[in-house]
């Protein structure tokens, strides 16, 4: 079973924050949940522990809609960063636009897209737990 | 019979004399119709011969038609039926070797005997006397003196008489003839100033550079005399074609002029003497010699209609490109901000439905009326939206600038003043403009709220409105803060858009700037914005007077 001691949700949805830990706490795989608000606030906590030498976040979520960095421009900021490769991005988003859903695939920071709404099972299967 | 010589002593008697002074002098009258001239002619010779009949005839292509005869028996002119040329080859050998053909007696005389069953026996002829008529040395038609019954000796005086009035005949046609082009020329002179005149179309011929020749009615539409174009360079063409197309007229001629093009076409404005654009299609025709353009000639068509209705077929095409992208977006808009509510409550009620215990599930049915709470609340704002394209049909009405300015500001007075906040509104007295008050009070009342809710932490905010006239009947009003500033480089391209907030205020909804460029478009104009982090932002929107 894998196991995520740092996991990362970056989401400006309150609700949906508070429901999606719920649902994670139920699959008991995951020890340290941390909620960030928007991709700015994301980035900046990442190049401070690549700065202070600290360990990444084992998996993140990303929205894709967000005020101030929104998940694509974060993508995009990530793309010049040296530590790009020591993240795993699952992107969370709502969206039905295929175009979008086929863009995520161009990063290769991005692992997988997952459908918003989502359960347990699927996350499990997605995650491959 | 032989061919008579002519003597070189003519002597007319004084009746020749006297009727050839009267044929001469009616032929100087230019009213004189050529049918009353050849009545003249025909009864001078009866007269002056006293002879039974004189006639003239034309030949015309194979036949001889008669074109005039008088016959002094019936007292009256007539017509006498056609004759083929080619029964008469003797007749006519004998016209085009001499001056006349001089036959005491017809009927026998070996250069009209050919006529004798057709023509003389039928009219009674016994005596001719038949002097060709030439136009450039071609026979073009026969003038005849004919007599009946007594045998007629033909005098020497009587040929000169006949071979004067036969010149008389000649110069009198050939001067009908001229004055018959001569009508014909004035009136297609006419026909073609009617076009010109009347026309907006026009010619213009240049010659070395310089204007030679403009179509009045040209000339006209562009506002100037006669005179004034006269030597206009091709310098001076230019300078008065509308700066969106100089450059490009310019090159398009220097390239064909280069290629010695003869024919080409192009579209521009030029601009006439009062600054008026009008729109042409000039179609060149250009006369080279030795590699150098001589004579560039214009058929320069009005196409201001048609450049008319092209631009406002453009326009709409424009305005309808960006409602259909205003629409594709705000269906985006629409999906995303209900689905992720919706599905909110999706994964909140599958929570629900898996566990037992009572606590968590009362912990779900706040999350799940908290999260309805949002949907409503997004439907709202979104009705908001589609009720502001609805109204556009608002009626507009002039108010004062400064004084709708402040009423605006009227009811965030409170805030302005919690807030520490100063405002300058630089805004002259006398400025009217035509809006729509409550779209109007919106914009500013959203402008300084945002400049507020962002300001900087460092400094209290400062607010500035100030007012440029940008045409006769445009201003750009600018709404300048002291604040946070924006990201251009990340978010210029979405400032507008609906749910973008840049500063992650719980408060910001991410409408205030999207209804603010709604509001300014539903009044005709545009709004943009500059902006830096951590100075301050401008944004400027377009207003009509």
């Amino acid at each position: 079973m894998n196991k995520f001691d740092l996991t990362y949700i970056v989401d400006d949805d309150a609700i949906f924050v508070s429901i999606f830990k719920k649902i994670l706490s139920k699959i008991q795989n995951f020890s340290e949940i941390k909620h960030l608000k928007n991709g700015a606030i994301a980035l900046s906590d990442l190049k401070k522990r690549f700065d202070n030498k600290q360990v990444f976040p084992d998996i993140i979520f990303l929205d894709l809609n967000m005020p101030v960095l929104d998940g694509w421009q974060f993508l995009e900021e990530l793309k010049q960063l040296p530590f790009k490769n020591q993240l795993a991005i699952y992107v969370i988003s709502s969206t039905i636009d295929k175009r979008e859903i086929k863009k995520c695939r161009k990063y290769k920071t991005v692992l997988n897209f997952i459908q918003k709404p989502t359960n347990e099972s699927q996350l499990k299967a997605i995650l491959g737990i | 019979m032989k061919k008579s010589n002519i003597s070189k002593n003519l002597l007319f008697t004084q009746k020749h004399f006297d009727l050839l002074v009267q044929l001469y002098q009616n032929s100087f009258v230019d009213t004189v119709l050529v049918a009353d001239f050849y009545n003249i002619i025909t009864e001078t010779l009866v007269d002056g011969l006293s002879i039974d009949r004189a006639s003239y005839w034309e030949l015309l292509e194979d036949r001889l038609v008669c074109i005039n005869l008088f016959d002094k028996n019936k007292g009256c002119h007539s017509l006498s039926n056609d004759i083929q040329a080619r029964d008469l080859p003797n007749y006519f050998q004998a016209l085009n070797n001499g001056i006349a053909i001089v036959a005491d007696d017809a009927r026998t005389n070996d250069y009209t005997k050919e006529l004798k069953y057709s023509y003389l026996i039928p009219n009674g002829i016994t005596d001719m006397l038949d002097l060709p008529i030439r136009e450039n040395g071609s026979i073009t038609g026969v003038l005849c003196c004919e007599h009946r019954d007594q045998t007629r000796n033909w005098s020497e005086s009587d040929l000169a008489f006949a071979k004067a009035i036969a010149d008389i005949l000649i110069v009198m046609i050939a001067q009908y003839k001229r004055r018959k082009t001569e009508l014909k020329l004035i009136d297609s002179e006419r026909k073609l100033s009617l076009i010109t005149d009347n026309s907006t179309d026009g010619f213009v011929v240049f010659e070395n550079s310089i204007v030679t020749y403009i179509s009045p009615s040209y000339r006209k539409l562009l506002g100037y005399s006669e005179n004034e174009l006269q030597h206009f360079s091709l310098q001076e063409v230019y300078s008065h074609i509308h700066p969106d197309e100089v450059e490009g007229v310019r090159e398009f001629i220097n390239e064909h002029l280069a290629k010695q093009a003869a024919n080409f076409k192009y579209e521009f404005r030029i601009k006439g003497k009062l600054d008026k654009y009008f729109w042409r299609e000039d179609t060149a025709s250009v006369l080279y010699e030795h590699g150098q353009y001589t004579k560039y000639i214009l058929i320069s068509r009005d196409i201001t209609a048609q450049k008319n209705a092209e631009i406002k077929i453009q326009k709409l095409y424009s305005i309808s490109k960006i409602q259909n992208k205003k629409l594709l977006d705000f269906t985006h808009i629409i999906s995303h901000n209900i689905r992720s509510n919706t599905s909110n409550m999706a994964m909140i009620i599958e929570l629900m439905a898996d566990t037992t215990d009572e606590v968590e599930k009362k912990e779900y049915f706040e999350l799940l009326k908290e999260s309805n709470y949002k949907l409503s609340e997004t439907i709202q704002y979104l009705n908001d939206t589609i009720s502001l394209k609805l109204n556009v049909k608002q009626q507009k009405v002039v108010v004062n600038l400064k004084s709708i300015i402040e009423k605006s500001l009227i009811g965030i007075n409170v805030i302005i003043r919690n807030q520490r906040v100063l405002v300058n509104v630089n805004i002259a007295e006398d400025i009217f403009i035509r809006t729509i008050p409550s779209y109007f009070e919106s914009i500013i009342f959203n402008l300084v709220t945002n400049a507020i809710k962002y300001k900087s932490p460092h400094c209290d905010p400062i607010i500035t409105i100030n007012t440029t006239k940008i045409t006769a009947q445009q201003y750009r009003i600018s709404v300048i803060d002291n604040g946070l500033g924006i990201d251009m480089t990340r978010n210029g391209d979405k400032i507008f858009g609906m749910y973008k907030t840049f500063h992650g205020n719980p408060d910001a909804v991410g409408l205030g700037l999207f209804m603010t460029k709604n509001h300014v478009e539903a009044l005709g104009g545009t709004i943009a914005v500059s902006s830096e982090v951590g100075i301050g932002s401008e944004f400027k929107f377009t207003l009509y007077e």
